[in-house]
């Protein structure tokens, strides 16, 4: 028998019953939804929590924050030698490294001024680790620097705050009526450092054109206020103070200790080292050779790697769970089939008796319960996406509502990939047609001569 | 065409301690030629039916052989007979046994349709049956909806459509009445004439049996004649 006419046969014979085929199809379709939107669930949190992890950090960046001590007197600190050893590596796109202030500096433009974060970083290194701005270009001469992208949002005027004045908002930026009505860019700033020498405190500053901003950080409630220099300018913050990375001397310093900031470090060591990957494929590679290396590294990966661990557990509980309704709806299917071929009994015994092989009428049982399976699918699919857009759509409602919190970023708590659906299909078909099987069986072992004298 | 070697058969009645054994067929030897017409009669019980349930394969006999068209079949599995059946034997029915939620076309339809014959050569073939039956008119009828010769005709359609070398028929004309009987009768011979098909036919008319070429009496399970008719 042709795949063409048992369809068309198996079509037949369902019209004969619409309605107990229609019901045995709402009760697989009921499963079916109810497994996907279960699982769903499980996948949205997942998904969720892992875009909330990939918000903050890239997910090829490994960062390194150290070393071990291999031999004695070697440093700990990632030095320029470590960070030509990262680049040299294999799977190595860039490596960012900076260098942070070791002192207070503040920002002074026009009669504005307020506190920032120097760090001195390669800009070459940090365009190609994904450095983006968000105006103006990256620094090509020795003073040209770059700003965060609140920077001017954090400068006030003195006497406004002598005055008693609450000038910061709730985000510690300072409120628009007490903000600079320009922005920074392509300005001339001066960059304030102050110093303990010949017992008095002394300051000095240091101009530099802010030739770029950089991109709005991720997060709503993040504040940048770093600012980027050159290596040039931390050279002359360091002639300055007379110490390392300009760091500041404290009247109640002991000499040794003064000593020591004043005497440190002839080679640069480098306190924000990321290492990026290629690609994400890559980032294990990377992060096994520079743990080999003796680097103390952390790798997004590696959390996720165990967020997806948990999740995969607490998916399978659900999709468990879901199957259960598929279990119970593959009863149905069973009942269904089995009145189906008692009804039958008669048609499969003339079909048995003028040569229809035991085969061909097992595999239309099976594909009759295989074909509900597959209408319960496919409206269970629709109706679980449905469910999904709803809960999606409802969730920042009912929220407001019980919990009277407003929602910053959409949170999706169900979400259907694809691969589940397919999953869920393929399980909704395999359950059905395993529901079909004791009956087709049933059918194929049918008495001819009972079923021609109707004594079945 | 048929041969049939010291065949006997016998079934069991009651539950475990009761069982009795009831024989049916006693040692049959018979042989069926090739374009034969062979009509087996004899009592209510004698047998008959059995002896052809044994030839098309329905159920296995206790002892002896069959043969059917140069092949031993009595050790075949019911996968093979089924495939046995749809090439060398078409079958009627006393009850036409025709599939009420089929029309007449389908029933004739579906010999070809379980054989996997594409669906254009489907087509012509049972449109050809159907003018050959005269029953063109009512191919669309359901079962239900045609009358008990009609139905027949569907019946012997349907067995015809394969165009197997025998044709078993089981009381085809108990359904029917003198007129009908007498058409299908005339149908048979005028099938037997053209295109040399074998009929062994189980009856206990003896209209039916005049009008063999053969006929068989069984008597308790045991062949009690075995004679030629005289003339047609």
């Amino acid at each position: 028998m042709k795949w063409k006419d048992r369809f068309k046969f198996i079509r037949q014979n369902m019209k004969k019953n619409k309605s107990r085929v229609f019901m045995t199809i709402l009760a697989t379709s009921i499963g079916c939804a109810f497994l996907i939107v279960l699982a769903s669930v499980g996948f949205g949190a997942q998904r969720f929590i892992v875009n909330d992890i990939m918000q903050d950090r890239a997910i090829t960046e490994v960062s390194v924050y150290g070393k071990q001590s291999m031999e004695e007197g070697e440093s700990p600190e990632i030095t320029k030698a470590d960070i030509e050893t990262f680049q040299s590596m294999e799977n190595v796109k860039a490596v960012s490294h900076k260098i942070q202030l070791r002192t207070e500096a503040d920002i002074l433009y026009d009669n504005y001024s307020g506190g920032s974060t120097v760090s001195v970083v390669d800009f070459q290194a940090e365009k190609q680790a994904g450095l983006n701005l968000s105006s103006g270009r990256m620094p090509q001469e020795e003073n040209e620097i770059l700003i965060g992208y609140h920077l001017h949002q954090l400068l006030y005027k003195e006497k406004d705050e002598e005055a008693g004045e609450q000038i910061f908002d709730q985000n510690g930026l300072v409120k628009d009526e007490y903000q600079m009505n320009e922005g920074l860019l392509n300005k001339t700033i001066k960059i304030e450092v102050e110093q303990y020498k010949n017992k008095e405190w002394v300051t000095e500053t240091f101009p530099v054109e802010v030739v770029g901003i950089m991109e709005e950080p991720a997060r709503d409630w993040q504040v940048s206020n770093d600012v980027f220099i050159s290596d040039a300018v931390l050279a002359e913050v360091e002639a300055f103070t007379g110490t390392a990375y300009g760091a500041t001397i404290h009247p109640d310093m002991k000499e040794d200790e003064v000593a020591t900031l004043q005497s440190e470090s002839q080679e640069r060591v480098y306190n924000d080292v990321q290492v990026i990957a290629g690609n994400m494929e890559q980032v294990e590679n990377l992060s096994r050779h520079l743990k080999d290396e003796g680097y103390h590294i952390y790798s997004v990966t590696e959390e996720l790697d165990q967020i997806n661990i948990v999740f995969a557990v607490v998916k399978t509980g659900l999709i468990i769970v879901g199957t259960i309704a598929l279990l119970i709806a593959s009863i149905g299917i069973y009942n269904t089939m089995s009145m189906a071929v008692t009804e039958r009994t008669q048609d499969i015994g003339i079909m048995k008796a003028i040569g229809g092989h035991p085969k061909m009428i097992r595999s239309i049982f099976l594909m009759e319960s295989g074909y509900i399976g597959l209408m319960g699918a496919f409206v269970g699919v629709v109706v679980a996406y449905l469910v999904s857009v709803g809960i999606n759509m409802l969730l920042p409602i009912v929220i407001q509502q019980v919990f009277d919190q407003t929602l910053e970023e959409a949170i999706q708590l169900s979400y259907i990939p694809p691969y589940l659906a397919l999953i869920c299909v393929a399980l909704s078909i395999g359950v059905a047609m395993l529901s079909g099987l004791k009956p087709a069986k049933k059918a194929t072992r049918i008495d001819v001569l009972r079923a021609l004298r109707r004594d079945v | 065409m048929i041969k049939v070697e010291k065949l006997s058969h016998s079934f069991f009645v009651g539950k475990k301690n009761n069982r009795q054994e009831v024989s049916v067929l006693k040692d049959i030897n018979l042989e069926v030629g090739k374009g034969e017409i062979v009509s087996i009669i004899g009592r209510s019980g004698s047998g008959k039916s059995t002896l052809l349930n044994l030839m098309s394969g329905y159920i296995k006999p206790t002892e002896g052989d069959i043969f059917i068209a140069g092949e031993r079949v009595t050790d075949y599995k019911e996968s093979v007979w089924a495939e046995f059946r749809s090439d060398h034997l078409g079958f009627i029915f006393q009850s036409f046994q025709l599939i009420p939620s089929m029309t007449a076309y389908q029933n004739i339809e579906l010999p070809l349709v379980m054989k996997g014959v594409p669906e254009k050569e489907r087509e012509s073939r049972v449109n050809a049956m159907l003018d050959k039956v005269g029953l063109n008119e009512f191919r669309e009828h359901y079962p239900s909806e045609l009358s008990g010769g009609q139905q027949q005709r569907v019946s012997v359609a349907r067995a015809l459509i394969v165009q197997p070398p025998i044709i078993l028929a089981d009381e085809p004309t108990g359904s029917l009445d003198q007129e009908t009987e007498k058409e299908l009768l005339g149908f048979i011979q005028e099938l037997n004439k053209e295109e040399n098909i074998t009929f062994v036919i189980i009856t206990h008319d003896e209209e039916v049996a005049r009008m063999a070429d053969r006929t068989i009496r069984l008597e308790d399970g045991r062949l009690a004649a075995d004679r030629e008719v005289a003339a047609r």
